[in-house]
């Protein structure tokens, strides 16, 4: 006779509590990758969830389901998959074990027309034998790794399905959506109110992986785990803040789509607008996705988009033409593979945004982005105002304004820019940095950001992922941009050479960005 | 003090002058305190680890050299030479005959200011060394590691005394630590709903292991968490009355627990390491309760991960504590 526990009802387990938490994702699970015979499910997707395996952090009761075009059965995939491990996973995490005999015996795959709602109902019965087989509970993760075309199509299909929601509440279902998250405003509200009518917001991840990047998440501990920067961090103190992503790549082959996207679209667009709104937002009261979404969302709300009459004196653009890169002659991007040969897509991007708030009143965010440029860069750079009173008086050296930055790639870390004394009798000022880098502060290295973000889908955290209001509200700064820019041919491409720092007019948006 | 600490203080400026040790970041002062040639040995390898991980100013106190022994050199390179990003400072001083006032003027000295003081006490006798008396009030954190002293049992008993001495002062035993995914599988068994009720039906428990201390620690823990209480040398009785038999077996490699197996009326619970695999436990539950096979992975079980651990937590740990009472009362019922 089982003797009762000593609560009615006890659905705590009382090993459980009182332990240190577990890095293990206690909620199991199913993730279904759709488009799993593609790139990014290979390159990235499938490493993050095996190295998750291997870091303990996967959940013990879970399986992994591949549904895409590719002919397989389960075993060719489970081969395909492996071969892929062995090929983007380190020498020393390669598949093999007990681990990854484990690991094998819980993928499945669905050869599948997107198009045919025969293949969903085999992925319905599929994840019901999962629960059965692997006990994964009934909860079930989508992850939409197609083209986006697709993204529609698949969501319609898994409601008609009634793979949408459980008719008896057992387990959860949620949906990661990879970016682009539509290619205008009237695109991704379309996309929005097809998904509108399948999963509510709070079962939507909208995935930018930039947001699992370690330094971007220590923005926030940089703003509000110490006391020392808030209190500066408004119009008061800072002059301007720059945000930088530059790449040094042309557009490899990846021609056909950034003909049709371009910078504005590819990077600021989702990926800078988002540390701007970190960088920005007021204090959120917890660290509870929604509080911190709300901040970026009223921030963003607080920047009114350009007239179009305002886009000349507000935004850049520029188009790399041939030029040097590490020594070596690079070609142009009209002269790119799948590009025209009169292309009018910018490769280059930077806007100037202003935050009409009480903290940000007259302080210039301006963001770029560019390929071809002189080096690979991302970087968040606080440029604070000058010193009110000369001290020294006007003969001695020029003092420089105090710069924090906030790198991001390719070096993770913070520096901060300061004046000190020359030792010696002279009164002379020099500007040093303290740099700080997390490979030389910890000797740890970051999860890629993958495994970060499908960890926290599986766990049911939002607070990395971007909620629909903000989404919209980034397409609304950027379409007037984009609508003028389409619309008018700029003559002047290609107007910067590849290697440069990017073409003159964003130098004439805004004078003092940091040299890349 | 006979230790030359002005030369030691000289040779560290000299090096921060001279860039040999520029070390930008700082997150603690790492001391670690032996007696035994291969302890310092396996020590030094562990801590080199840590310190490549967590940049620190580790201070080894070794216990077999004199006095006038003392190196200062750098934490960023290993041994063969191997070398990192991190950058730290590594001291070691000869200790062997050092008074205890000597020890305690050490680390007054050497320790960086504003950041924790960990330290690695790597010898017996907690209970009763006047050396570790004299310095423990002076660190943060204390690691200790009882299944690596000689007599386990003996070690476990040293620490309860010294914790019941000193209920404030903040300890880790590694030993405890390493159970971690051992607490976290057997867990993992009755996270379901529908078989938490198993675990208050549990009539046996048998725990196959290469040392003591681990052992009892697990056992210390199933018994604080579950409420039962010692009532036989190889049993427990839980509050409604109903007899736990308990198994120790020695099996294995020193300090890994090798298969814990948990017994109810109508189920078995069963966690192993995988015979082809020392890096994941199987889990398998059969009976009422029966659940698909699963596999979990084990991770950073050494001993530079324990300590990190160790380190990290910081602070006090109730159910620790709870195991460790726990622990000594199973240690006193089978010694009676």
């Amino acid at each position: 006779m089982i003797v009762a526990p000593p609560t009615d009802g006890a659905t705590v387990n009382p090993l459980r509590a009182g332990l240190p938490p577990s890095d293990r994702i206690e909620e199991p699970c199913s993730i279904v990758f759709f488009g799993a015979s593609g790139d990014l499910f290979k390159r990235m997707l499938l490493p993050a969830v095996y190295s998750m395996r291997l870091n303990g952090t996967l959940p013990t009761d879970f399986a992994l389901v591949g549904f895409a075009r590719t002919k397989y059965d389960d075993e060719g995939f489970r081969t395909y998959c492996r071969e892929q491990l062995d090929t983007f996973m380190p020498p020393d995490k390669r598949p093999e074990g007990s681990v990854w005999d484990d690991f094998a015996a819980r993928i499945r795959y669905i050869a599948a027309d997107f198009k045919d709602s025969s293949d969903f109902v085999k992925l319905k019965e599929l994840l019901a034998h999962n629960d059965e087989e692997f006990g994964t509970g009934g909860n079930h993760l989508f992850y939409l790794a197609t083209p986006p075309p697709v993204f529609p199509v698949v969501v319609q299909h898994l409601k008609n399905a009634g793979l949408d929601t459980h008719d008896d509440n057992r387990g959860w279902t949620r949906i990661v959506i990879e970016k682009p998250f539509g290619t205008d405003l009237d695109s991704a509200r379309a996309l929005q109110r097809e998904i509108d009518k399948v999963f509510s917001e709070s079962a939507v991840y909208r995935i930018d992986h930039y947001l699992g990047k370690e330094p971007v998440q220590d923005i926030i501990a940089l703003r509000f785990a110490n006391t020392i920067f808030e209190p500066i961090w408004n119009r008061n103190y800072v002059a301007n803040v720059q945000i930088t992503a530059a790449e040094s790549l042309g557009v490899e082959e990846r021609g056909g789509y950034y003909d049709r996207a371009g910078a504005l679209r590819d990077m600021i667009q989702n990926h800078v607008i988002n540390l701007l709104a970190l960088v920005a937002m007021e204090p959120p009261v917890s660290s509870h996705a929604d509080d911190i979404r709300n901040e970026k969302s009223k921030v963003l709300s607080a920047i009114a988009p350009a007239s179009y009459d305002e886009v000349a004196e507000t935004s850049a653009r520029g188009q790399y033409g041939p030029g040097t890169i590490d020594g070596q002659p690079v070609k142009g991007y009209r002269q790119e593979d799948a590009v025209a040969p009169d292309s009018n897509t910018e490769t280059f991007a930077a806007v100037k945004f202003c935050i009409d708030n009480w903290r940000w009143s007259g302080v210039p965010f301006c963001l770029r982005s560019g390929k071809r440029l002189a080096r690979k860069l991302s970087e968040i750079v606080v440029a604070f105002k000058p010193i009110p009173h000369h001290f020294y008086g006007a003969s001695t050296d020029d003092i420089e304004p105090n710069l924090l930055v906030i790198k991001i790639q390719p070096d993770e870390g913070i520096a901060m820019r300061f004046e000190a004394k020359v030792p010696g009798p002279k009164d002379h000022v020099r500007s040093v940095y303290m740099d700080f880098n997390y490979g030389s502060g910890f000797g740890v290295v970051s999860p890629p950001a993958y495994e970060r973000l499908i960890g926290d889908a599986i766990r049911g955290d939002q607070t990395l992922f971007t909620r629909w209001d903000a989404v919209e509200r980034a397409w609304q700064l950027v379409t007037p941009i984009l609508d003028v820019w389409t619309s008018s041919k700029d003559f002047s491409f290609p107007n910067y050479a590849a290697g440069s720092q990017g073409p003159p007019s964003a130098t004439k948006l805004f004078p003092d960005w940091r040299q890349l | 003090v006979s230790i030359d600490l002005q030369s030691v203080l000289g040779e560290l400026t000299q090096r921060r002058k001279s860039q040999l040790d520029r070390m930008d970041v700082a997150l603690m002062t790492l001391v670690a305190f032996f007696e035994d040639a291969a302890v310092g040995e396996w020590l030094r390898d562990r801590i080199h680890s840590l310190a490549v991980k967590h940049p620190s100013r580790v201070i080894l106190m070794d216990g077999t050299q004199s006095e006038s022994t003392h190196h200062v050199g750098s934490a960023t390179c290993d041994q063969h030479g191997e070398c990192l990003k991190t950058r730290g400072e590594w001291i070691e001083l000869g200790v062997a005959g050092s008074e205890p006032g000597t020890l305690r003027s050490v680390i007054s000295a050497l320790a960086l200011p504003q950041v924790p003081v960990v330290l690695i006490w790597a010898s017996g006798k907690i209970g009763h060394d006047e050396r570790f008396a004299e310095i423990f009030p002076h660190v943060r954190t204390i690691v200790y590691n009882s299944s690596a002293l000689g007599s386990d049992e003996g070690a476990l008993r040293q620490l309860v005394e010294f914790l019941h001495a000193h209920p404030d002062v903040v300890v880790s035993d590694l030993a405890y630590l390493r159970l971690a995914p051992w607490q976290e599988s057997v867990a993992l068994f009755f996270d379901a709903k529908s078989v938490i009720r198993e675990l208050f039906d549990l009539r046996g428990v048998e725990i196959a292991s290469g040392s003591a201390a681990e052992a009892y620690y697990l056992l210390g823990w199933l018994a604080s968490r579950l409420e039962w209480v010692p009532c036989a040398p190889d049993r427990f009785c839980n509050r409604f009355g109903t007899e736990i038999e308990f198994a120790l077996t020695h099996e294995g490699p020193a300090r890994r627990i090798r298969r814990v197996a948990l017994h109810s009326s109508q189920s078995h619970f069963v966690a192993e390491l995988q015979p082809d695999d020392p890096c994941a436990i199987a889990l398998r539950v059969s009976g009422a309760a029966q659940h698909p096979d699963r596999s979990h992975p084990i991770v950073d079980l050494g001993t530079a991960a324990l300590i990190e651990r160790a380190i990290l937590t910081g602070n006090k740990d109730r159910i620790f504590h709870d195991t460790l009472l726990a622990a000594s009362e199973i240690l006193a019922r089978r010694q009676a």
